[in-house]
């Protein structure tokens, strides 16, 4: 016991002897695990959104105003607030089309700010008998229908079910929050298309701005039939719209979702790459470091042979030094990811504008695992060359070749 | 006398970022349109007294050349680290919509401030009281 506490010492001595080159190997791998773990936690947490974006959205196409496309994906997306509308008659018009198996009307509202801060917020307005996209989320928190009073709250949104949130100086009984998703959703308010057009009303009193036409809509969310794919569909609808010389547009959210997933993993394809070239390139130049270390070590390394070291004695010295130094670095990396990206999650979906949900504890803790684990190898793996070669040469060689 | 100079050059860098950050680098919201403060106005007001205070504690560091004083020293300023997170995170709070910019921006940076603060603090605090403790040792045999 007390043999592999004084072995523990030495190899410790060895490392604080050499400050600089312990703190020079200490921060390269730092900044290797610190690099794996950062991509992967970005990479996962856009495609957690991705994945949640592509579940919400829960429409096959979204029917918008010409013109409103960038505006519906920056609601879909950033929650950025907006507020557009189209004539009501469109719901029933696009329900008639061919192919369509239900149609449902939202308005949305941006209001200038909610009452407890400077933040405009999105109000989305939705038709309790008719929805089919916000209803199947809202029901597992909370079953039954909304009254005029009552609203859900987005996952980013602060406030809690039972409490009172304030929108243009009405107030609000919180009836669920959204579980959260790292899009848009999360910083929208949801109410009944009632309760959405009398805030539309509270807001031109506010504001003084033009009026929302009495049963406007803004957009229409349509579900396919089976048999029926969004092309056909949409060029349905697109027909019926020059029939009637109208300017509307239609989302595909297939497409939509599919252009966002094919960039992000272009995106994750990039930084898995980049991952593995820094890992090769920490381990070269580890192993390029370590071999000289050897090298200048050759006449200590000999001493402690003819003092009867064995060979097994100083690859295990060797081994220890190098995974202490890769452990230590591995740890700090972690810790300085985490410290950095976990707080900064609102901040990278709004830079990024992407969804972008951060993962559950248990895939946090695989991934600081994996990260912490492909680090702390690097250190044994890039001294293998110099360990073997440690155990080829003989003991009389090696403090010849020190100088001894 | 390294470590009074890094140890009192990081707390007043710290603390001038933990006083000053929130009003200038990583600013907070503006007031409301009716002129009234958010919640995270006073946040940043409470912040600035305790940078002010990591500030102090880093000058003292510099002037004082006792391990033992700079060891106490070294505890308030991890205790000032703490606080620093707990005043956006539990104490006072901020706005209501997590995509505002004092809780996508202000917030983060002075959480990973403080924690960098209190981290920093404890190694050294640990350092120190090894020194003390080694220095006592050698004064005994």
């Amino acid at each position: 016991m007390s043999g592999e506490k004084n072995f523990l010492s030495f190899a410790l001595g060895d490392l604080l002897r050499r400050p600089f080159r312990t703190v020079a190997l200490l921060f390269l791998v730092c900044a290797l695990s610190f690099g794996l773990f950062a991509g992967s936690l970005i990479s996962l947490s856009l495609q957690n959104g991705t994945d949640a974006l592509s579940k919400r959205l829960g429409a096959d196409l979204l029917v918008v105003p010409r013109g409103y496309e960038r505006r519906t994906q920056g609601i879909l997306l950033g929650g950025e607030p907006s507020t557009f509308y189209m004539d009501a008659a469109w719901t029933q018009r696009i329900a008639g089309a061919k192919g369509v198996r239900a149609a449902s009307p939202q308005l949305f509202v941006a209001t200038l700010n909610a009452d407890c801060c400077s933040s405009p917020v999105q109000i989305v307005g939705f038709d309790q008998k008719t929805d089919f996209t916000v209803g199947p989320w809202i029901g597992s928190a909370r079953p039954g229908p909304l009254s005029m009073d009552e609203i859900v709250i987005g996952g980013a949104v602060n406030g809690s079910v039972g409490g009172r949130f304030k929108l243009l100086g009405r107030s609000y009984a919180v009836a669920a929050k959204l579980d959260r998703t790292g899009t848009g959703f999360d910083s929208s308010v949801f109410m009944t298309l009632q309760a959405a057009r009398r805030a539309a009303v509270d807001y031109v009193k506010k504001t003084g701005g033009a009026e929302v036409p009495a049963g406007a809509v803004s957009s229409v969310a349509v579900s396919l039939r089976d048999g029926y794919s969004a092309g056909d569909v949409e060029d349905n609808i697109g027909g019926a719209a020059d029939a009637a010389h109208q300017k509307i547009s239609v989302i595909s959210a297939e497409k939509f979702v599919g252009s966002l997933s094919g960039s992000l993993r272009r995106t994750i394809g990039f930084a898995a790459a980049l991952c593995c070239l820094l890992w090769v390139l920490s381990v070269v130049v580890l192993a390029v470091v370590f071999s000289v270390a050897l090298n200048e070590r050759k006449r200590e390394f000999g001493l402690l042979r003819s003092l009867g070291a064995t060979k097994g004695k100083l690859v295990s010295l060797v081994l220890l030094e190098a995974g202490g130094v890769s452990l230590a670095g591995g740890i700090l990396g972690v810790g300085l990811g985490a410290l950095l990206l976990l707080p900064s999650g609102a901040f990278l979906q709004q830079s990024l504008n992407l969804p972008y949900l951060q993962p559950s504890a248990p895939q946090l803790a695989a991934l600081a695992a994996a990260s912490l684990v492909l680090a702390f190898a690097a250190g044994p793996v890039s001294t293998l060359a110099s360990v073997v070669r440690l155990c080829r040469d003989d003991a009389y060689l090696v403090i010849r070749e020190g100088g001894i | 006398m390294k470590n009074r100079i890094v140890s009192g050059a990081g707390a007043i860098v710290a603390g001038l970022l933990i006083s000053v950050g929130p009003q200038t680098i990583f600013k907070l919201d503006p007031p409301m349109e009716d002129g009234t403060w958010m919640t995270c106005h006073w946040t940043g007001r409470a912040e600035l007294g305790l940078g002010l205070l990591i500030a102090a504690l880093g000058i003292l560091l510099l002037l004082f050349s006792s391990a033992e004083a700079r060891l106490g020293l070294s505890l308030a300023a991890v205790l000032a680290g703490v606080l620093a997170v707990l005043y956006p995170a539990v104490l006072i709070g901020g706005c209501g919509m997590e995509n505002m910019r004092c809780r996508s921006v202000t917030f983060p940076a002075l959480y990973i401030i403080g924690s960098l603060t209190m981290i920093g603090f404890a190694l050294n605090s640990v350092y120190l009281a090894l020194s003390v403790r080694n220095r006592k040792k050698g004064h005994g045999s």
